[in-house]
């Protein structure tokens, strides 16, 4: 509600101020979509339709409107507040680093090797300590208490670079066992969910398949689905396409794509800066554990501020 | 999940030169000692005399018998799979012991291996048998316990374990033959857990697995494939060191071997038959072994 109100707010404020009708010109599909999903209120009524007719055909950018209600209100599922991470050795991935994400908001974190990127997607759930300050998902906080840990594992997904399947147990197993185990799924409502899932991701002629016996795209996607089953809040990504062969890579971004099209709270390091630039709200730029630039994906790729990112996306592009 | 490649090397399948002067110079050296020892050592062999020990016709119940070596050899087989079995728990328990987060396990699973490593198998056997078989076990009643048992569980203890007279000798010993095999399997078990890749911990942690679900779905499965050979050479170990058991009087195969030489002074043949024995049990275990490794590579690839 509040971030419904707030977009309306910053763009009547914008018409008063410009004697302009604002508009959405770039609006497509999946902005509409997470219209839909993020506002609930405005997908109940026909506020969205009014919302739309509104806009549409103007010059207003909507990612650029999303972004602003959402950078410092509304919806929070991640909260991460001043941590700061050294490890053994001395070196500093994460420096007095904060940020917000949104539900439904697909976060984009950038940098160069080594600038705490996927230091600070492991401090999300827990796989790395944060040495100061305090992180809260969804309202809880991660802290040493157990169950709260435990809370957070379950309903933060995480995708690795090298897949990190079972090598022992076929896919089915694979992705059954959470189910199973922590969920407590009875067997058939199990492999009704994975099979699902399955069907999601496009391997399900893979079921009783080991995962050797699967190219790295279809490991990376079984992979996907494994998080799924969990019915994660958040998925996190630490270069989920990396370690893949090139003509691999589109089919994994697809699933993130459609992931991200439903509506999954999501926070990437990627350096597919097409997908940064298709499906992301936000694109963090970090550099020796410091956020450089915070922007829409828009802004990122066509006029960023920074010297330092401009550098850097001009070695990458 | 990357090791679909792995190099194998061309076998050659045909021997060169070098290798068949080796096998000749080989058969040419067993020739000579087998000459030596037929035409010039002053020994009488007497191989008729060991069948006896082996199987005997028992003219009471009119049926054959099996003699003090086949009897060793049972004791020496009820011995090994207790051992193997309790040595497989003890290992199990602590090797896991060794990997957990939690510094106490690791420090009771590191003295448990450290103690029992660094001293001789065969003093700790004396230990036992002194300590254990003597005090401890009167202690527990475990005699009083067998003999007040009807004659069939007499019969079923003396079938799986010993008569009730040996029987607390013989629990000691495979106790201890258990506690230091067991020491080597735990280096065995940690050495595995500690080879799964740290990745697979992590998807295990981010399903939300708890630390014992992801030990028993996750780590021990594939830890376990991966230290089989190691693991199945232990379990013949096992087997082997068994014989030592023999010194404090457990009537297994080693030890009926002494009595056997002592009454008969046949000496190489007695030992060349234990010999013979102690290799046809332990090469059935080393090809069951290889059995089941093949099994279990197939669910893999």
């Amino acid at each position: 509600m509040a971030v419904c109100g707030r977009i309306f707010e910053i763009v009547s404020r914008r018409c008063n101020d410009n004697q302009l009708v604002v508009t959405i010109p770039n609006i497509g599909p999946r902005s509409i979509q997470r219209l839909c999903i993020n506002i609930t209120p405005l997908r109940k009524s026909h506020d969205l339709r009014q919302f739309h007719k509104l806009f549409l055909g103007h010059d207003t950018d909507i990612e650029e409107l999303f972004y602003m209600a959402f950078k410092d209100e509304g919806d929070n599922i991640i909260v991460v507040d001043n941590i700061s991470k050294t490890f053994p050795g001395g070196v500093k991935a994460l420096v007095d680093f904060s940020t917000k994400i949104h539900r439904g908001e697909v976060v984009v974190i950038i940098g160069p090797s080594g600038s705490g990127k996927s230091t600070f997607l492991r401090c999300l759930n827990g796989l790395e300590e944060i040495d100061s300050g305090t992180i809260e998902i969804d309202g809880i906080p991660l802290d040493d208490n157990k169950n709260n840990r435990l809370e957070i594992r379950k309903e933060v997904g995480m995708v690795f670079q090298l897949f990190n399947l079972f090598p022992h147990l076929t896919v089915l197993e694979n992705i059954n066992l959470a189910l199973r185990r922590v969920r407590k799924k009875s067997k058939e409502e199990a492999i009704r969910t994975s099979m699902n899932l399955l069907e999601k991701v496009g391997i399900a002629e893979k079921v009783d398949n080991y995962p050797s016996q699967l190219s790295g795209g279809q490991q990376q996607r079984v992979a996907i689905a494994r998080a799924l089953a969990m019915m994660p809040k958040i998925m996190l990504f630490d270069e989920a396409t990396s370690a893949l062969d090139p003509e691999m890579i589109g089919e994994v971004l697809d699933v993130m794509k459609k992931l991200a099209r439903e509506g999954m709270t999501m926070v990437c390091v990627t350096h597919e800066m097409g997908f940064a630039r298709e499906v992301s709200d936000r694109v963090i730029f970090m550099e020796a554990g410091r956020i450089v630039e915070v922007g829409t994906a828009k802004h990122f790729f066509t006029d960023p501020n920074e010297e330092r990112t401009k550098l850097f996306l001009s070695q990458i592009l | 999940m990357f090791s679909k490649g792995v190099c194998v090397l061309q076998k050659k399948s045909r021997f060169t030169l070098l290798d068949i002067v080796i096998v000749v110079l080989l058969l040419g050296l067993a020739a000579y000692i087998a000459y030596r020892l037929t035409m010039k050592l002053n020994y009488k062999w007497n191989w008729r005399i060991i069948p006896q020990y082996l199987y005997f016709f028992d003219e009471e119940k009119g049926r054959w018998t099996a003699n003090v070596l086949m009897q060793g050899l049972y004791t020496t087989i009820r011995l090994s799979v207790w051992a193997t079995f309790l040595a497989t728990i003890f290992g199990t328990i602590a090797g896991v012991m060794r990997t957990t987060p939690r510094l106490f396990n690791r420090l009771v699973g590191r003295t448990y291996v450290e103690l029992i490593r660094n001293v001789p198998p065969l003093v700790l056997i004396f230990i036992f048998y002194f300590f254990v078989s003597d005090q401890i076990m009167p202690l527990l009643g475990v005699d009083e316990f067998i003999r007040a048992q009807s004659e069939t569980t007499r019969h079923m203890v003396g079938f799986f374990f010993a008569t009730p007279a040996m029987l607390t000798a013989f629990l000691s010993g495979v106790i201890t033959v258990a506690l230091f095999q067991g020491a080597y399997i735990t280096e065995i078990i940690r050495a595995g857990i500690q080879s799964i890749n740290r990745g697979q911990w992590e998807a295990g942690y981010t399903l939300g697995l708890s630390w014992g679900q992801q030990m028993r779905d996750v780590i021990m499965p594939q830890a376990i494939k991966r230290v089989l050979p190691p693991l199945a050479n232990e379990l013949i170990n096992t087997l082997k060191y068994s014989a030592i058991v023999s010194v404090i009087s457990i009537q297994e195969l080693t030890y009926q071997g002494m009595q056997v030489m002592a009454a008969t002074q046949v000496t190489i043949e007695v030992w060349l038959t234990i010999t013979a024995m102690y290799l046809v049990l332990c090469l059935a275990l080393s090809l069951g072994v290889q059995w089941l490794e093949r099994r279990l590579a197939r669910s893999e690839t």
